[in-house]
């Protein structure tokens, strides 16, 4: 008998027999973990005062929605990575690079529309650190949930996985903090996602392998 | 149907039922999926086992991901391409790790550096991963002193069959040996 024979001997003995849950629902789940520390920060810090105006002003409205939806189809795609062959819906990939060209598309209009320039906050490292801090759990839900599963492309979950998480701490500040200057926003609330997606890359590489 | 027509999606969903002769066809099914494909990348068997190894063991533990209303070759195919990426990756991994700078080399050049022991060590170490009928071929006719006439009538073949099996065997050798 030769070792593939054996090795096949041994492994038939255990079948496995446990299934993934069904794919949106895994993806689902990461979108509740996001909701509960929304729910969380919006609670505690609560949410800015002018919300009602901003939501009934087009770009605000615009830019949140379009985050919003990046958020939600790059926590997918990086669910459907978790699969080793995508469960044959490689679509869902390029489902983010839509939604992130309207995104910016809003976000180049309301720099447009700032005229004169709205002043920064006074202390813009403490936006980024925030976002930061918020997308730290959404970040390991997923990172942890990828770990259960078998990506084949663990660079590209760990970037996604970290987009995911970094538009969702985006989204929460843009909702609770009380600033329009889109330069600032662009700068310390959107631009850094590019480092995190590469740190995102080099976590996938060394902690998704499997 | 017989079992042997069963369609791997079909063994998945058994498998799963902890049906250990599906979940045996199955991995067999894999196996001889697998094979011919591995074996246009590797010409040595013991490279093309180690690869089949992993990609079996990684199918097995990737089961749970596989959705059994879609066909499973592509599923298949994306671990068995994943697994091979690996092995490329630690092979080339190694090899860099311990290539030597030209500076170095430059100090062992007054050194002999075709130190026969050694070349002969890894002649033997080579001919191990000769198919069995060339090794055998090559041990005829270089260790035993056998003529190419002489190894074919005790091997059952023509003695041009054997030279020309004896030249693929030197060819081969010759690549690896010379290969840096």
């Amino acid at each position: 008998m030769n070792t593939i024979d054996a090795l096949i001997d041994t492994l038939a003995t255990k079948p496995p027999q446990r299934r993934l849950a069904f794919a949106p629902r895994v993806a689902l789940d990461a979108v509740l973990v996001t909701a509960y520390v929304a729910a969380l920060v919006l609670f505690y810090t609560g949410a800015r005062p002018d919300l009602a105006q901003m939501v009934a002003q087009p770009l605000y409205a615009l830019e949140a929605a379009s985050l919003y939806a990046l958020l939600l189809s790059t926590m997918a795609a990086t669910h459907q990575l978790g699969y080793p062959d995508l469960r044959q819906r490689r679509g869902w990939l390029y489902l983010p690079f839509g939604l992130f060209t309207l995104f910016a598309i809003t976000v180049a209009f309301a720099w447009l529309a700032d005229t004169p320039p709205t002043p920064p906050p006074a202390d813009e490292l403490t936006c980024l650190v925030e976002i930061l801090q918020f997308s730290l759990l959404p970040a390991a839900y997923c990172l942890f949930r990828l770990r259960g599963m078998a990506t084949t492309r663990p660079g590209l979950a760990g970037a996604t996985a970290a987009l995911a998480a970094f538009s969702a701490g985006a989204l929460i500040l843009r909702l609770s903090e009380d600033t329009n200057a889109i330069g600032h926003l662009v700068v310390w609330h959107y631009l850094p996602a590019l480092g995190v997606a590469i740190l995102g890359v080099l976590i996938g590489k060394i902690g998704l392998r499997w | 149907m017989s079992n042997s027509e069963i369609p791997p999606e079909a063994l998945v969903r058994r498998a799963r039922q902890g049906d250990t002769a599906a979940y045996r066809q199955l991995l067999q099914h894999s196996t001889q999926l697998l094979q011919p494909l591995l074996r246009r990348t590797f010409r040595a068997s013991a490279d093309l086992d180690d690869v089949l190894q992993e990609i079996l063991i990684s199918v097995h533990k990737a089961l749970p991901t596989y959705d059994a209303d879609r066909p499973f070759r592509p599923w298949l195919l994306a671990i068995a391409r994943f697994r091979l990426k690996d092995h490329w990756r630690k092979v080339y991994g190694d090899e860099l790790r311990y290539s030597q700078e030209i500076g170095e080399a430059e100090n062992n050049l007054a050194a002999p550096v075709t130190d026969s022991g050694d070349a002969h060590e890894y002649l033997a170490d080579s001919m191990r991963l000769l198919p069995p009928k060339q090794a055998e071929i090559l041990r005829l006719l270089h260790e035993e002193g056998y003529t190419a006439k002489e190894a074919g009538q005790r091997l059952g073949m023509n003695e041009s069959a054997v030279k020309v099996a004896a030249h693929r065997a030197y060819k081969w050798l010759r690549a690896r040996l010379e290969a840096p």
